[in-house]
């Protein structure tokens, strides 16, 4: 194989350049970090890879590059992966719509320059020093000690090099943990336990649900949501894969895999793989009478593909079909049978919830699209309760998802959910006719609940914003303005379209909880759009305190200030940055993240000056102070 | 100073393109092809790349294809690394929000984020240039050909501020190394200036 002219490099691959080892260590490994980051984590998902390889050969299919005969594979282009699949994905579909566009805008403009200019005319050959003929002379003690030195050496260079990218590294644990649980327990070590958000999970442990509780459990940033009545053992949970066993109930699953690690659900003998991002799972027993202690096992595959593995069968389930297996002793299991998702079944409340969660958490919401009608559900005019509480949005790489937040949604305190483990067809509320959905997120800090709700972007002339708010013992604000109940009160509102957050600082105090509903109206008083009800929430209490807060001058600049304080600990959606403010000076420590105890060098001079430290948590109407130290003469 | 605010846009929502049936018949599907080993490996980093300095996934992919086909990818003829990083930086500063006299930002400030405060304080002492180049050589891990096209110089002037980079690393930082710390901007332009 012909050296490639320049490959991807290592530190260390430039020795005339390099510092010491340890520098050079110590640099690799700070990128190593870095490039571990959830947010920008340098490997794709593996549905994000599959998506883009997809794309990538789709549009390569359609655009040749160059006029010239395609030249033949050269040696070291031999196929290195297998999961390319020759049947292009939608992302292939639009990759190759819009590589198709530039073509056609290309040549349009044939005079255009191609875009890919010509190399930069250096090339780092990368060859290795042929070894010194041996001197057969030399004592065969010498050749040996030398041959053992070389051994350490290499291995030693190979183990940094692995180490500083993390291929040899163990499979690192997956954070599990208990997102939300009501009426959920675990068995751990034959022990059982109860299940509270929060609580962290191990692998061997079974998770099982009450038939009238619902868990949500976090794999890293993949969830599974538990219905009423279900129980899953965790199999394996590590950055190099999560296979859980589901062994009863219905579960829905996410999988938000940073990784190219397979997501394992086995049923049985079946054993699905989650080759998309979301699917749902319901294995049920068969009535008696028609099958012989034989269970059925339903998927639906919601987004992207799953693959089907069982005895004798490999098959895949593409978006938008559901598979039916039967499994136990009485028959052999066969391959599943397929067939499209009915649209009643996408009017179920369990996938509606499920949706509503991942609409909320900024995932594609796959043939949920469209279909999604819990977004206007009240609380309490719901005939049958969400099965499971809609969760904090999941981390994710869009920008707007992240900031809206759920903390709190305690739908226990309202009417009793009935019962219904085994969701049917039940009655679904039904969308206003015309009106736009927006989200809602009502968060409890010091001071007040933070409401996030998302920019209106429908038509009609929009006038305002309004959001109304209702005690925790009476029914939600319904979707009309204005409010035809003497509980319920307007809150908060703007006619500026661009905002999106504000404050009620008067559900503070301890015991108010409070419902919240945004709406969007227009200059004529019609309800352009209106979020779900989201609480009750509410009641966190005053400003905190920031204890030991200090400010001295800089000992290496008396023209700057040095600041420290003990980090205050809320909500990270309670905390946008600290602040100091010391008369008519005033900085944002933007960038300096809620753990952090000290800063250096800020440019104010210290002497004779007092300063507060404040966390503040940002809005559009302005910060919402959520913590404030005394304040502090400079020392 | 300006505020850390978060991005009030709505999230991009990918939807399936409207296909059109065609009154004909389907065109036959393309054979099974498979990334080659090299093209797979310049795959992932160049996304990673991109992650690192554009916000939206999407358009990362976006720019990641791009700079793919640019290369040569998927014609059976050698790829050319250097030539795919040069496409994939131009694009990336192109991009609104993404300084031109530093496009490399976000992604020095992940690096710097992740350095040790000892190095910290050595790193953000130096230059830009010369963090761009600790940048790209360490957290993107770019070759000096791949650093020469994406900052428009050549290879050598690449392995020599990186050869200077770390030498002024070596050199013992004046001020204390707490962690979270950090100088206001008046302080480094001294700092540099000196």
């Amino acid at each position: 194989m012909p050296p490639e002219p320049s490959r991807t490099m290592e530190p260390g691959d430039l020795p005339e350049l390099s510092g010491p080892a340890d520098l050079e260590a110590r640099l690799a490994g700070a990128a190593a970090r870095a490039r571990a980051t959830r947010a920008v984590g340098g490997t794709m998902s593996p549905r994000a890879a599959r998506d883009l390889r997809a794309r990538l050969l789709a549009a390569a299919s359609v655009v040749p590059m160059t006029p010239e005969p395609v030249a033949p594979p050269q040696a070291d282009a031999e196929p290195a992966v297998a999961d390319v699949a020759s049947t292009p994905a939608s992302g292939a579909r639009r990759a190759a719509v819009r590589v198709e566009r530039r073509r056609w805008a290309r040549d349009e403009e044939s005079s255009a320059a191609p875009d890919l200019a010509p190399p930069v005319a250096v090339a780092v050959t990368v060859t290795s020093t042929p070894p010194r003929p041996r001197s057969r002379r030399r004592r065969v003690w010498r050749s040996l000690v030398r041959l053992v030195a070389l051994v350490v050496v290499v291995a030693i260079l190979v183990g940094a090099t692995a180490f500083a990218s993390g291929r040899l590294a163990a499979p690192a644990a997956l954070t599990a943990t208990v997102v939300e649980a009501s009426g959920a327990g675990a068995t751990r070590l034959g022990e059982p336990m109860l299940l509270a958000a929060g609580t962290a999970l191990q692998v061997g442990d079974t998770v099982t649900v009450s038939t009238t509780g619902s868990a949500v459990l976090g794999l890293g940033d993949s969830r599974i949501r538990l219905a009423g009545g279900s129980a899953v053992h965790l199999d394996r949970v590590d950055a190099a894969g999560v296979t859980v066993a589901q062994l009863a109930g219905r579960a829905y699953y996410r999988d938000v895999s940073t990784t190219h690690a397979p997501f394992l659900v086995t049923t049985g003998p079946v054993t699905w793989t989650a080759t998309g991002t979301a699917f749902d799972t319901d294995r049920e027993p068969v009535a008696t009478g028609q099958g012989s202690g034989q269970e059925q096992v339903t998927l639906l595959a919601i987004q992207d593909a799953v693959t089907a593995s069982g005895p004798g069968f490999d098959t895949s389930v593409p978006q938008g079909q559901r598979a039916v297996v039967y499994i136990g002793a009485a028959t052999p299991t066969v391959a599943p049978a397929l067939d499209a998702v009915p649209a009643s079944a996408l009017l179920d409340p369990w996938l509606q919830a499920n949706g509503a969660a991942d609409l909320a958490a900024g995932f594609p919401l796959g043939i949920l699209d469209g279909h999604l009608q819990v977004a206007l559900a009240s609380p309490t005019a719901s005939p049958s309760p969400a099965p499971f509480v809609t969760q904090p949005p999941e981390p994710t790489d869009t920008p707007f998802p992240t900031a809206l937040d759920t903390p709190t949604p305690t739908p226990t305190l309202g009417p009793t959910p009935v019962p219904t483990p085994r969701v049917t067809l039940a009655p679904t509320p039904s969308p206003t006719p015309g009106i736009g959905s927006l989200a809602l997120t009502a968060t409890a800090c010091p001071g007040g609940v933070v409401l996030d709700w998302s920019p209106y972007s429908g038509k009609g002339a929009f006038a305002r914003y309004v959001t109304l708010r209702s005690p925790a013992n009476e029914p939600a604000p319904p979707v009309a303005y204005p409010p035809s109940k003497t509980w319920i009160a307007q809150v908060a509102g703007t006619s500026s379209k661009g905002y999106s957050s504000d404050v009620d600082p008067q559900a503070a105090g301890p015991g108010s909880l409070y419902w919240y509903r945004t709406i969007a109206l227009a200059s004529d008083g019609r309800i352009l759009a209106a979020s779900a009800a989201r609480g009750p929430s509410g009641g966190a209490g005053a400003t905190l305190a920031i204890y030991g807060f200090s400010a001295f001058p800089d000992p290496n600049d008396g023209n700057l200030t040095n600041f420290s304080w003990s980090p205050i600990a809320v909500s990270s959606r309670c905390f946008t940055d600290y602040r100091i403010i010391g008369g008519a000076w005033s900085d944002d420590l933007t960038g300096v993240g809620m753990q952090v105890a000290d800063v250096e060098g800020l440019a104010v001079g210290c002497h004779g000056k007092s300063f507060v430290l404040q966390a503040i948590r940002q809005t559009s109407f302005g910060p919402l102070v959520v913590g404030q130290s005394v304040l502090t003469p400079c020392t | 100073m300006a505020r850390a605010r978060r991005d009030p846009s709505p999230p991009p929502v990918e939807r399936p393109p409207v296909v059109r049936s065609r009154p004909t018949a389907p065109p036959a599907a393309p054979p099974a092809r498979r990334l080659a080993a090299n093209e797979v490996e310049l795959l992932d980093d160049l996304f990673g790349y991109a992650r690192r300095r554009v916000a939206d996934r999407a358009t990362a992919e976006d720019l990641t294809v791009a700079a793919l086909l640019a290369a040569g990818c998927g014609t059976g003829q050698r790829v050319d690394r250097a030539g795919a990083f040069r496409v994939l930086a131009r694009s990336v500063a192109e991009l609104p929000g993404i300084l031109a006299d530093d496009p490399d930002g976000p992604a020095m400030a992940l690096f710097a984020q992740a350095l040790e405060p000892g190095l910290l304080e050595g790193f953000e002492r130096l230059d830009l240039e010369r963090r761009r180049v600790l940048t790209l050589h360490y957290l993107d891990r770019l070759g000096p050909a791949e650093m020469a096209a994406v900052l428009g110089t050549r290879a050598a002037a690449v392995q020599s501020r990186l050869a200077a980079s770390l030498r002024a690393l070596e050199r013992p930082a004046h001020a204390g190394t707490r962690g979270g710390s950090r100088r206001s901007d008046t302080t480094d332009e001294a700092i540099n200036a000196a």
